[in-house]
Formats: C-alpha cells, sequence, structure tokens
C-alpha cells in the first residue's frame, strides 16, 4: 500500500520519502567531505522531526539525493561549559539532554524553559538544537531564549569554519545564512552578566503546541539604572526570531521602569510581520490577538524577574 | 535495498529496506503489525506510536536505516502466554477506547508509563500522552485506564 495525498493536483505529501542514498559519518570532517561532494544535492539529518515532513511534501527544492546523518557524530553530541566563559552546546544535542541538564536550568534558565516547551516527549527526545535553529521556522522556540545571552553559532565548511551571532543568522521564515556545504556545528551560549536571571514565556494553545507568541527576557540588577541590563527577544510574531535590539539601550535610561517597559511593549508590537505558516498565511492567532499577547506576556515575565511574582 | 535487523516484540527479524521507508512502513506493511496504524505521517497525531530502545516514537518520523539494530514493541507484544498486559485490561475496564484507531498508540503510551513512571501523577501521564490525538474519548478514559493499569501492575501505593 503506498498513499499520496493531492487536491488539484497538487501533492501535499506522500507516504514515501524521496529516492536517497544515506549516509551515517562518524566524524564531522566525513560530514563535511559529503557535502562538499554533494553540495545542493545533500541534506543533513538530525532528529528528522521536521525533515521527514518537508522530504514527504517534496518541499525542499531540489528534492535531495543525499541524507547524512549526523547523529552518530560524537563530538557533536557534546555539552561543555567553561566556567566564567561560555557554555557549547554540539549541533545534535537533543531538546531532552539539554532539559536533563542542571547546569542549564540554573544558568542558562530561558534555553531551558524554552527546551522543555518544545512540542511532546517524542519531539524533545529526537529533535535537536541544531536542527531548531536550521530548521528557521518563524516560530522556533530556542532562538529568543539564545538571543537574550548573545548566542552565536559555529558553521563549518571544507573551506574553514565562521561564527554567526543568532541574530544575523535568520533571512526569513525557514531562511537563513548557511550555506549548502556548510554544517553548523556547535552553539555558543556566553556566560551570562553577573546577576542576571532568564526566563521564556510561551503563549500556546495546548501542551504540545507551537508558539502563538515566544518571548524571552534576561534582567540584572533592574532597580539600578546605572547597571541595570534588560534583554527582551520574541518569535512567532515575524518573519523570524528577533532579539528587540533597541531595549538594552532604553532600559538604561533613568525613568520609571513601568515608563520604559510601556515603550519597549510598543517597540515590539512594532515589529509585527506575519509569521509566515505553512501557507502563507496565520490560522492560528490573529494579529490584534498576537498583539495583545506581546502586551501581557512582555509585562508578566518582566514582573516574574524582576518581583519574582508569577501572574501567568 | 539495505538489510537492516530489529528485535520486535523479542522476535529477531531482517528486512530488506529502502531509504525511502520509514519505520511505520517496515512494521505495518512488510511485517504485517496492523495495530501500528498510519494516519497524518506528518509527527502530528501521535497515532504511529511505538516502543522503540524502551522510548516511545512517532515511526513515521524514523527513517527504516536508522531503526537498524533497535529493539521495537507493538501492541501485539504486550500479550504474554495467552495473558494480557496491566495496561490492557485497565483499557478494557476503564473503556478506554471508543472506535479504536488512537488505541495501539496510548496503550503502548501506558505501557511505557507503567513501566518507566509508576508514581506518574496525573498531570505527568497527561504532558506525556499529549502528543497523541483521539479524535472520541475526550482523553479522561485513557488517562483513568493509565492510572489504573499503574495501580494494576504495582499495586495500590504505585
Ligand atoms: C509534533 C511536533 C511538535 C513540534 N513542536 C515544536 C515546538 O514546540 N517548538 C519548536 O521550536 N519546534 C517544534 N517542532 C519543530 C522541530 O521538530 C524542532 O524544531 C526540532 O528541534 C528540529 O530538530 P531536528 O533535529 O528534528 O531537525 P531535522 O528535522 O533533522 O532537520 C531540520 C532541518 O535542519 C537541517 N539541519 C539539522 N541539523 C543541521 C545541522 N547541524 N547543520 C545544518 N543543517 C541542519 C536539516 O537539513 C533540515 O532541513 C515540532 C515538530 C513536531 C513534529
Ligand atoms: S502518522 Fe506518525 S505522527 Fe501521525
Ligand atoms: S477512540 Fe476513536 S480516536 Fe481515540
Amino acid at each position: 500500500m503506498s498513499s499520496v495525498v493531492e487536491s488539484k493536483g497538487v501533492v501535499f505529501w506522500r507516504e514515501y520519502f524521496p529516492k536517497l542514498e544515506y549516509f551515517k559519518p562518524k566524524t564531522i570532517d566525513e560530514a563535511l567531505d559529503l557535502l562538499d561532494k554533494y553540495g545542493r544535492d545533500a541534506r543533513i539529518k538530525a532528529g528528522a522531526t521536521c525533515l521527514t515532513r518537508a522530504l514527504r511534501a517534496r518541499k525542499i527544492k531540489p528534492i535531495p539525493k543525499y541524507l547524512i546523518d549526523i547523529t552518530s557524530i560524537k563530538e557533536l553530541k557534546k555539552i561543555e561549559y567553561i566556567d566564567g566563559n561560555e557554555l557549547i552546546i554540539g549541533a545534535a544535542v537533543t531538546h531532552e539532554e539539554i532539559i536533563n541538564n542542571e547546569l542549564i536550568k540554573k544558568k542558562f534558565t530561558a534555553l531551558w524553559e524554552a527546551s522543555a516547551n518544545i512540542g511532546d516527549i517524542e519531539t524533545r527526545y529526537r529533535g535537536t538544537i541544531g536542527g531548531n535553529i536550521a530548521n528557521s521556522s518563524a516560530q522556533a522556540d530556542l532562538p529568543p531564549a539564545l538571543m537574550v545571552f548573545n548566542a552565536y553559532v559555529t558553521l563549518m565548511s571544507k573551506e574553514g569554519s565562521r561564527k554567526v551571532p543568532l541574530t544575523k543568522f535568520f533571512l526569513g521564515h525557514k531562511k537563513n545564512v548557511m550555506k549548502p556545504n556548510e554544517l553548523l556545528v556547535s552553539v555558543h551560549v556566553p556566560e551570562p552578566p553577573e546577576g542576571a536571571k532568564s526566563s521564556y514565556l510561551k503563549f500556546k494553545r495546548s501542551i504540545e503546541d507551537r508558539a502563538l507568541v515566544g518571548i524571552a527576557a534576561l534582567v540584572a540588577y533592574p532597580r539600578d539604572p546605572s547597571k541595570r541590563i534588560i534583554r527582551l527577544a520574541y518569535t512567532a510574531i515575524s518573519k523570524t526570531p528577533f532579539l528587540l535590539s533597541e531595549a538594552e539601550e532604553l532600559f538604561k535610561q533613568d525613568k520609571p521602569l513601568s515608563k520604559l517597559i510601556e515603550e519597549a511593549i510598543g517597540i515590539a508590537q512594532s515589529k509585527y510581520g506575519l509569521p509566515v505558516g505553512e501557507r502563507g498565511i496565520d490560522l492560528r492567532a490573529p494579529k490584534e490577538y498576537r498583539l495583545h499577547l506581546i502586551r501581557i506576556g512582555t509585562k508578566a515575565i518582566l514582573k516574574y524577574l524582576i518581583e519574582g511574582i508569577k501572574v501567568i | 535495498m539495505v538489510r537492516i535487523t530489529l528485535t520486535v516484540n523479542g522476535e529477531k527479524k531482517e528486512v530488506d529496506v529502502s531509504i525511502s521507508e520509514s519505520l511505520l512502513h517496515v512494521l505495518r506493511d512488510k511485517l504485517h503489525l496492523r495495530s501500528v496504524k498510519a494516519n497524518c505521517y506528518r509527527g502530528e497525531c501521535g497515532i504511529c506510536t511505538v516502543i522503540m530502545n524502551n522510548r516511545l516514537v512517532k515511526s513515521c518520523q524514523v527513517l527504516a536505516v536508522e531503526a537498524d539494530g533497535a529493539e521495537i514493541i507493538t501492541v501485539e507484544g504486550l500479550t504474554r502466554d495467552g495473558k494480557i498486559a496491566p495496561i490492557q485490561r485497565a483499557f478494557i475496564e476503564k473503556f478506554g477506547f471508543q472506535c479504536g484507531f488512537c488505541t495501539p498508540a496510548f496503550v503502548l503510551a501506558g505501557h511505557w508509563i507503567v513501566n518507566n513512571m509508576p508514581k506518574a501523577s496525573e498531570d505527568e501521564i497527561r504532558e506525556i500522552i499529549s502528543g497523541i490525538v483521539c479524535r472520541c474519548t475526550g482523553y479522561k478514559q485513557i488517562v483513568d485506564a493509565i492510572k489504573y493499569a499503574i495501580m494494576l501492575a504495582h499495586g495500590e501505593s504505585g
């Protein structure tokens, strides 16, 4: 039995993946060789939670001929913390492995909370941090949580490696700066500023849902304008997740916090730009509702981080 | 074609698969384990859930080649020597199903919870099964059945 679902000649998905050759390299170098050799015809496979759907729907063009499974590369499975400096997470580390890491929970709380908020237990077991970023969905949970720490990624190809801040990585829904021969190798999260606390707030309709609006925040010394650091990042309200870069300067001003928060909300709302769903429309929440969620969510997450009071 | 070895419900099986096939296809159409249901093929509904290496996975999202060497459990493997597992008895007694289409997935999720989280709270049970969709029951009876199965397997204190 083989199923094909189509309507008016448009194929939505097929039961079978396209005809593929499969490689399971053991080292980064082997993976880079394969990527270099097959270029646009090759595709990286990590947890495959998104890839299998895209392959069935024949969405990736040109249709891949070679699949490079990176889940057996040990170097990509490491979580390393260089004390006082940075946290380095291999691209093939799963959401579940992040959730099981006590240090991440304590020090990089926004990342931990965003990971715990992804999908269902099956998706967290297989899905990876690299896949979440490389997939570059406008609704992805991890990018905003990483952006409030000024995180960056290392991309590697046969020609060498480069570091790209996450704020410069996304170009649009499912679009990013990676070249066809590049592999996302690791995610680097710099040590948070002294005294910082962080959190991630996700509005969703059910436990396993994708974000209607996702807000990450990092706060240090909120009461002292000279030392105060407040960073805000959002997902699912624009074509890419983004860091509200104006916020950090704004919150340095010596004005009542409640005023500054109102200003930040206004700026965040002005960034709204249809977070495209699958067919270029957003069925899950209308603009007015998302703008409302930005308002109450930004207030709630900052109240929590500044006063320790959870209202949502 | 690639030859893979699977241990399915305790039995070693060798199967020739192509890279274009998912584990779902191999279990359902090559090994004829018809308890494994196919539905959305998009990872959204959880109906194709099986236990692979003692973890719940959506078999439509696992490439057949990837499963080489894996240990798989489907509902067919829950009955031992003609005796049904506690989770099966619990689903019958607590009316855990109506049309039955989603039942194999929930029974396996419940079986996994019984074996791995004997102290699971109702919230934890709901969290674990949240990736599986049922269009009939409203989930209440399913959660009741899983709680009851934990009791059957581990006693009152469980
Ligand atoms: C039921 C369900 C629920 C979900 N819920 C959420 C959610 O709540 N929040 C959320 O953010 N996402 C969600 N997702 C989306 C997705 O599963 C996750 O974002 C996941 O992290 C993707 O990782 P993966 O390892 O499975 O990626 P894959 O599917 O393996 O890959 C995705 C894409 O990234 C590329 N890629 C992967 N790794 C690399 C790498 N190292 N270098 C270069 N390219 C790479 C692949 O070629 C592919 O194009 C959900 C998906 C499903 C099916
Ligand atoms: S058929 Fe696999 S999740 Fe729906
Ligand atoms: S009993 Fe009909 S779908 Fe669950």
